[in-house]
């Protein structure tokens, strides 16, 4: 009994599980439908073939000729596979959008499925195209839309999971100043249109490269979370840190340009199930969307190995260097360049250190960066141009030219160097630079900025004990001017004792005096008056001179006296000869010109002159 | 008529006499002291013995030159602006001093400038080219030459070094009223125009002599800027540029 309840379950068993294999190509079935069979020109209807079985391949079916209309999309195939109750079912649809080149009936042929010498066949559906119309949209035939009311209120809504936006950051650890490439990935299971960038984030703490994207993104696909998404990159940039710690880098927001179906919101209950984009019910609308957020560690450079000259690079790096030329005359100039090419933070790295000889006036290097964006790497080449002067002739040598970066691939720093340049110096002609800026030969370069040394001796003295602030020092000033003009005073009282000093000291004075006074006389005056006054004048002279009465003074009575004083002779007979002159011209009737008067005025004024600079 | 210049040599001695008095040997022994603490880069040490030197009340333009030095040194450039300022009082074409003037105001934080002509800056140079001391006495024996002068014009006989002793007089009477009007000139400054140096890193200068007042501006240690009115314990300040506020009396020290 228990033998034979064995033996039938396993029969079962072995049945149900046969059953497959038997039915296998046996229940194949096909297919075709339209979402509708009556349209207005213009509209546009879903042709679907459909086949199902359960094997696991099916083969492509023969679609009929659809000349009639045109092919707005497919065929678009879609498959699926169920697993059954130990039955595996496959189904493959192709379907069509189409929409008729003119108004009429039209009949789409049978597909036809060939499988094992046994031919499947559809049914030939008619199509009823009117010639005018297509307002209705609720015309069509399909049972589905028939129950739709009128749109009463109408909504967009999107489900988040159909477009997002995902920033992916090649390395969330890294060296400070080493770059890392966040590119910007737009996720999305429904049709957008178009994008566009609505905020860029704040990159503060970085120096940003952005890559250039083709303008129509590549569209791939990728499943999230069991989902099939198509995927564009749509921005790339590489970032280089600029200092240390935990930096974020905010959110980028975009706009999509969504193309959504529109639903009607009402009692209908089939509404949100069965409205179909393809009945032209769709819209396009804004949508924004955000990215995440990323967390970078940046490390400092570690302190092992560093160089002294090292300030920042980081990358891979090679340099080259070299001279415009390597003979050259005093005050001419030549271009040192130093080329660093690589990858890595060029535009912001450090020019390389160059010392040149402190013989070469230097100007400060004029310095070109370009940047190269490829594969989400970012290449670049500096040109420094050193312009040097040298001044004096001889052999020169430029140091070699060092440049330390990080290397982060290799995790240490690495030193370029070039190689020492030597340049040949000849004399030249002494040229002045415009500027003054030309050396002078022998002058002393100064390499320090260190204060003079102080001094090792001095003289003290006490502190605000000024001479010039007392009175004794205003006393310097009056004291002896106020002797000297009481010595004057003192002189002049005893002078004023003396007459007769009196007399001669103001000879000359009074003499002058008359002389002016007749060379000023008018012609009315008569000759007779003028010759009076100058013989009178030079008169009193010698009489106060002498100190002697000017009355009837006599000439030659006094020739002797006054050649006594130091008077040469000559000087004596030109001044007698005038007296007399004078003498006779007083008693002649005629009278004396102008012109023959201040002549000899003139010659009184000289001889006075001299007779009063040769006296004692 | 010789005695004359006899007194006035009797009177130039009493005159110059304490230029020619010494500090006594112990304060040049402290300066000694300095310097050998200053050459063994203990400057703190230094600046106390050449700050002893000063409150004994002796004082030089080396003096103040060695401790500006010693002040710099010591990281401190109000003071060393201070003392190289003083010294330049004394020694103002002495070239390690004004080169070391001329580093530390380098160092300065505010370049305070001020918009002149090179031909102002020409006459400060001339005018600051002497020492009072030899202002002074240049202008007084300018004064003392030209009464000689005038009084052998005046009293000697008639004669041919009478005639040279005027054209002489008149050159020498135009360079007195020179540099007697230089000297005066610095002797109204000196009287009138008072300047500080800041001491402190940094202060703030506000709009009234009130902690209510606006602050206008900040200024750095060693700036250099006249002193206007004072309003304990505000103090008012005037720059070159014309900018003018007050701060604090204790932030600043006079020259």
């Amino acid at each position: 009994m228990n033998r034979f309840l064995t033996l039938t379950s396993l029969t079962v068993v072995l049945f149900f599980t046969l059953i497959p294999l038997i039915t296998a190509g046996k229940d194949l079935e096909i297919k075709a439908y339209v979402d509708r069979t009556e349209l207005a020109l213009g509209e546009y209807f879903q042709y679907t073939v459909e086949i199902s079985g359960s094997i696991g391949s099916i083969p492509p079916p023969e679609l009929p000729d659809l000349g009639e209309f045109y092919t707005l999309s497919g065929p678009n195939e879609s498959s699926s596979y169920q697993w059954v109750n130990g039955a595996m079912s496959a189904s493959k649809s192709f379907s069509y959008l189409l929409q008729p080149k003119d108004a009429g009936e039209f009949t789409i042929a049978s597909a036809t499925l060939k499988v094992k010498r046994e031919v499947l066949q559809t049914n030939p559906i008619v199509i009823k195209v009117l010639a005018s119309g297509g307002q209705n949209q609720s015309s069509g035939q399909s049972p589905q839309s028939k129950g739709v009311q009128p749109e009463k209120q109408t909504q967009v809504e999107g489900n988040p999971e159909e477009v997002f936006l995902r920033a992916e950051a090649d390395k969330t650890t890294l060296m400070q100043n080493d770059g890392v490439t966040i590119t910007y990935k737009l996720y999305f299971r429904i049709n957008v249109n178009t994008y566009e960038i609505a905020k860029a984030p704040q990159a503060t703490g970085f120096w940003t490269e952005e890559h250039q994207l083709p303008a129509q993104p590549v569209v791939g696909a990728e499943v999230v979370n069991g989902r099939r998404y198509q995927v564009a990159a749509i921005r790339k940039v590489t970032l280089f840190p600029t200092r240390t710690g935990k930096l974020t880098i905010d959110p980028l927001e975009i706009q999509v340009q969504v193309r959504e179906k529109r639903r009607s919101r009402g009692n209908d209950p089939f509404g949100s199930i069965f409205d179909d984009p393809f009945f032209g019910n769709t819209m396009t609308v804004p949508r924004y969307v955000q990215s995440n957020e990323l967390n970078l560690q940046v490390l400092g450079f570690p302190a092992e190995g560093k160089p002294a000259d090292f300030s920042g690079a980081v990358g891979q790096f090679s340099m080259e260097a070299g001279l415009d030329k390597d003979s050259v005359e005093t005050n001419e100039a030549i271009t040192f360049t130093v080329k660093i090419k690589g990858k890595g933070n060029i535009r912001t790295a450090p020019n390389p250190t160059a010392v040149f000889p402190p013989d070469f006036e230097k100007y400060d290097p004029e310095v070109e960066t370009s940047t190269d964006k490829r594969n989400g790497e970012v290449y670049g080449i500096k040109v420094c141009k050193y312009l040097l002067v040298p001044r004096f002739p001889g052999q020169q040598v430029i140091e070699p030219i060092k440049f330390s970066y990080y290397n982060p691939a290799k995790r240490k720093y690495e030193t370029l160097q070039s190689p020492p340049f030597t340049v040949t110096v000849k004399k030249g002609k002494e040229t002045m630079m415009p500027g003054g800026m030309s050396a002078a030969p022998g002058k002393i370069q100064l390499y320090g900025s260190d204060i003079n040394y102080i001094k090792s001796r001095t003289k003290l003295r006490s502190a605000g004990a000024v001479f010039y602030a007392g009175g004794m020092y205003v006393s310097a000033y009056i004291v002896p001017l106020m002797a000297l003009i009481g010595a004057g005073l003192l002189r002049e009282y005893y002078m004023k004792l003396n007459p007769a000093k009196v007399r001669a000291r103001n000879a000359f004075r009074n003499a002058k005096y008359g002389l002016e006074k007749a060379g000023k006389m008018k012609v009315s005056h008569s000759g007779e008056e003028y010759y009076r006054m100058v013989e009178n004048s030079l008169r009193n002279y010698l009489a106060d001179k002498l100190n002697i009465a000017a009355a009837g003074l006599a000439l030659e009575e006094i020739e002797e006296e006054v050649l006594k004083q130091g008077i040469r002779q000559e000087s004596w007979a030109k001044m007698a000869v005038i007296i007399q002159q004078c003498s006779m011209g007083r008693f002649s009737p005629g009278n004396i010109s102008g012109s023959g008067r201040s002549k000899l005025t003139a010659e009184a004024k000289d001889v006075l002159n001299v007779i009063e600079g040769e006296w004692k | 008529m010789r005695a004359i210049p006899m007194f006035f040599r009797t009177f130039l001695f009493i005159l110059f006499l304490p230029l020619i008095s010494r500090g006594n040997g112990i304060q040049e022994d402290e300066f000694d002291k300095g310097n050998r603490l200053y050459r063994d880069n203990d400057f703190s040490g230094a600046i106390a013995a050449y700050q002893g030197i000063l409150q004994a009340g002796y004082e030089s333009g080396e003096l103040h030159y060695n401790l500006g030095n010693a002040y710099f040194k010591n990281g401190n450039l109000g003071l060393a602006i201070v003392h190289f300022e003083k010294g330049r009082k004394s020694m103002p074409r002495d070239m390690d001093l004004l080169s070391n003037l001329e580093m530390a105001r380098l160092r300065v934080a505010d370049q305070v400038e001020s918009p002149r002509l090179a031909v102002w800056e020409a006459v400060d140079y001339a005018r600051d080219y002497f020492t009072m001391e030899s202002l002074a006495a240049a202008s007084l024996g300018m004064f003392l030459i030209f009464l000689i002068l005038a009084g052998i014009y005046y009293f000697l006989p008639k004669s041919r070094w009478k005639r040279l002793t005027f054209w002489a007089a008149a050159p020498i009477f135009i360079l007195f009223i020179f540099l007697f009007s230089i000297f005066q000139w610095r002797l109204w400054q000196d009287k009138n125009i008072r300047e500080g140096v800041i001491l402190v890193e940094k202060v703030d200068v506000l709009s009234a002599p009130d902690e209510r007042g606006q602050i206008l501006f900040a200024l750095h240690e060693g700036v250099k800027a006249r002193l206007g009115q004072v309003l304990p314990p505000y103090v008012e300040i005037i720059l070159p540029d014309g900018k003018k506020g007050w701060i604090l009396g204790e932030t600043i020290i006079e020259i």
